[in-house]
């Protein structure tokens, strides 16, 4: 992974690749290598659908590799949805086979030319750029249909649905999974649309030639990874729980907390939580032809949170809608049927829509008056009206804030412009902070690693003082950012928590990697070098302490059963980035 | 983990009135999704949640510390088990350990549990008293994921109470392999047969029962 593509959408004659090694940006990965570029490249103050705006696409440091769960991707922007820097990164096949190819990024810039799209294709023998317009305004799966007989089941697809050509701020990158579905998307902060506006309807990765990258230690990689691997089987979240139940196994859990969004946020619990559950959701899966509840988002991973779901006759609906989108479009919508879920979660991806945005849009969308909640049909129709780019539809692919704008509502529940997930923050104050604070609008993943313990970030922080949510979010979102660099999956981080040795091993099989001698501290030093420059860009783009608040009305509206606030002062709250 | 524990004898002798369905199934978790709705339980008297669970339904020892991650009281995420106390017409919930930040931050004396602080439940709250301390009364439990499965053979053995009609509705939704496990079925002390593997012909009068499986080897 040494060296980086950058394709010139505003080349004459049409889209022109260069290659260059990858020189000042390497040590970087993930969302380290999408945020240093931006930072460095991009004007603060452009507009995101502009040419001065650049894309770039990221495996994970470790992606490629033999590591276990090392698959992530990240794509990172200037967001047209919060306006702020922007990284979103996923599961599926694509981080590993741009690394096993070579690959540390791809950077799409420049201004587009004319109304023409564009396929890349990369393989072993280099890249090529085919102008595409029959796949002009397909969507995810029918562009999949349409790539499948030329060129076969085994490359990776990253691409667009009809949203992202629309340049609509709720936008998604989806990439395919090992099945070669279009199910794993990069879907936060309208990265699609930075894509549609180069133009890029998809790149075709095909990693036939190249082999899994070597480590530097191969025989201590093998060992480290071994333990790393058995750290991630023993543990209850990631070698029970979440293979058993997928992410949806969250939703009786918030619930019985009060803290479970329902109706656009207006109470914290759902009577018919245990009918959309995870538990049920498994039922479901085992139960029914084709069903799958245990299922990895791509080759190498040992956790397999992810699924398939079929309906009842066994014909497939979607992957295994996960938590973030069976509460955005079920309890946050009144919609208690699973089937109906999968399906919006399958037009979500079909049309290349964050499916948080989109099922917070739906809910603003039914408090307004649109339809009711608890409209199945409704929400349904709802998201073909945005995949058609219907004038409605367009409202409500600008996103839940815009849409909340254009009813004269008070209630919409984002930060920075962007939805916020599943978890109540009047519930659940500490994430209230990261949603507040996070560079990157309203985002529950942003502060997610729950490696500070272990990592130690800001010294041995005693967990049992009475103030400091600040504190805890800080070094959360310090983690994460490393984390994030990685291309570990996020959810490594539940092993790490409790077992000290899994984390030594994960951190031992990137050094073996690299032949790097890296420490917890460098970790640490990865993770803030990383917030800051998102920090810094931000600010130059006009963000300051104002805009790190939630809603005022989540300070002034008690939620039930709880009856509770959020009250964490602002003076805290601006204090997250005192490093 | 597999809890294999000591089937306390049952305590409820007083089935609150109700008619009492009986049956015996040889793979009780497979009960464990019905769990998850929640069901009333009888409970002689106020007691801690150790109590509760050690005494009553025979979850002791490394179970609960290791595997009873995540506890919630009323809606309000519990620490120490010790002070959390069973009273009348409270619901509790027992689950895993989870995963997610929101996971981390709802378990048990877990490091993040300050993030949650305001719905945690408090021990000033627990420390007091009740004047019904000695009368029987009703709670409610939900219980979910892993330890819906683990522990649904215990609370069963103990006896449970759930909606005829949700029951049947359970019923109706079971696959063949479920029936393959029920041997026997008493309603009212009556042996009823267990016809063609399904349970479509039981009828049970609407409104609450009081429903005890047993299993084989622990009768």
């Amino acid at each position: 992974m040494d060296k980086i593509l950058r394709i010139d959408v505003g080349a004459p004659g049409g889209p022109k690749a260069t290659q260059e090694p990858i020189g000042d940006y390497a040590g970087m990965g993930g969302r380290g290598m999408t945020t240093s570029v931006v930072y460095k490249e991009v004007p603060p103050d452009c507009h995101p659908l502009g040419p001065e705006n650049k894309l770039v696409i990221a495996p994970g440091l470790m992606s490629g590799s033999a590591a276990s769960s090392s698959g992530r991707m990240s794509v990172g922007c200037k967001s047209p949805l919060s306006g702020t820097i922007k990284e979103s990164n996923a599961g599926g096949t694509g981080a590993q086979a741009l690394a096993r190819l070579g690959y540390a990024a791809i950077i799409l810039e420049g201004e587009r030319q004319g109304d023409d799209l564009y396929k890349v294709v990369i393989n072993d023998q280099g890249v090529n750029i085919e102008k595409a317009n029959e796949l002009k305004m397909l969507a995810n799966y029918d562009l999949i249909d349409q790539l499948r007989p030329v060129h076969g089941e085994k490359v990776s697809v990253i691409s667009i649905g009809t949203a992202g050509e629309m340049r609509m701020s709720n936008s998604s990158i989806a990439v395919t999974d090992p099945e070669f579905r279009p199910t794993r998307h990069c879907g936060r902060g309208g990265v699609g649309a930075v894509m549609g506006s180069k133009g890029i309807k998809c790149i075709v990765v095909d990693a036939a030639g190249a082999k899994t990258r070597k480590p530097v230690r191969p025989d201590e990689f093998k060992e480290s990874n071994k333990k790393f691997v058995e750290g991630l089987k023993g543990h209850a979240v990631t070698g029970q729980g979440l293979p058993t139940y997928g992410t949806n196994v969250l939703t009786n859990i918030l619930n019985e907390a009060g803290g479970y969004p329902t109706y656009n946020f207006r109470e914290g619990r759902y009577k018919h939580a245990q009918n959309i559950s995870g538990e049920q959701q498994a039922e479901n899966m085992k139960a029914r032809e084709g069903g799958q509840p245990t299922h990895g988002c791509h080759r190498g991973c040992i956790i397999q949170c992810s699924g398939i779901y079929t309906d009842k006759d066994g014909n497939y609906m979607s992957k295994q809608p996960e938590y973030e989108t069976v509460w955005s479009h079920g309890g946050n919508c009144g919609i208690d049927d699973l089937d109906v879920i999968a399906r919006l979660d399958y037009l979500d991806d079909h049309y290349g829509l964050d499916t948080i945005e989109m099922g917070v849009t739906i809910g603003v969308a039914m408090e307004a008056g649109v339809i009711e909640f608890g409209d199945a049909e409704g929400a349904i129709n709802l998201v073909h009206e945005v995949g058609k780019g219907t004038p409605l539809g367009r409202i409500l692919g600008a996103g839940a804030a815009t849409t909340a704008r254009c009813y004269g509502m008070e209630h919409a529940p984002v930060v920075k412009g962007q939805a916020l997930p599943a978890y109540d923050p009047r519930s659940v104050k500490g994430i209230g902070v990261t949603y507040a604070t996070s560079t990157q609008g309203a985002d529950h993943t942003a502060g997610y690693a729950v490696t500070a313990n272990i990592l130690k970030v800001g010294g041995d922080v005693d967990p049992m003082q009475t103030s400091g949510q600040a504190e805890l979010s800080r070094n959360l979102q310090v983690a994460t950012a490393a984390l994030d660099s990685t291309g570990f999956c996020l959810f490594v981080a539940f092993a790490i928590l409790d077992q000290g040795e899994t984390f030594e091993a994960m951190v031992q099989t990137i050094n073996h990697m690299y032949g790097l001698e890296m420490t917890g501290d460098d970790v640490v030093a990865l993770g803030q070098k990383i917030l800051k420059m998102e920090r810094e860009f931000n600010e130059k783009a006009g963000f300051g302490p104002a805009h790190d608040r939630l809603p005022r009305y989540f300070s002034r509206e008690p939620l039930a059963p709880h009856n509770v606030v959020f009250d964490v002062p602002d003076k805290e709250l601006d204090s997250v980035y005192n490093f | 983990m597999t809890y294999t524990a000591r089937y306390p004898e049952p305590c409820n002798k007083d089935m609150q009135g109700l008619p009492v369905l009986m049956l015996k199934h040889d793979a009780p978790e497979q009960f464990s999704l019905m769990l998850q709705q929640g069901f009333f339980m009888p409970v002689p008297k106020v007691c801690s949640l150790r109590e509760f669970l050690c005494k009553l339904v025979g979850v002791c020892g490394v179970y609960t510390e290791k595997s009873l991650q995540t506890i919630f009281l009323d809606g309000s995420a519990v620490d120490d088990i010790d002070q959390a106390m069973i009273r009348p017409g409270c619901r509790l919930a027992l689950s895993a350990a989870m995963p997610g930040l929101v996971g981390a931050t709802m378990r048990r004396d877990g490091y993040f549990k300050r993030m949650r602080e305001g719905i945690s439940l408090s021990s000033r709250q627990e420390k007091e008293t009740d004047s019904q301390q000695d009368k029987s009364f009703r709670i409610q439990v939900r219980l979910y994921n892993a330890v819906g499965r683990d522990l649904a053979g215990l609370f069963l053995h103990q006896g449970i109470i759930f909606s005829s009609n949700d029951l049947i509705h359970f019923f109706k939704s079971r696959p063949d392999q479920f029936f393959s496990e029920l041997k026997n079925i008493k309603f009212q002390g009556k042996d009823l047969p267990v016809v063609q593997n399904r349970l479509d012909s039981l009828i049970l009068p609407e409104g609450e029962i009081f429903l005890r499986v047993v299993s084989g080897e622990k009768e």
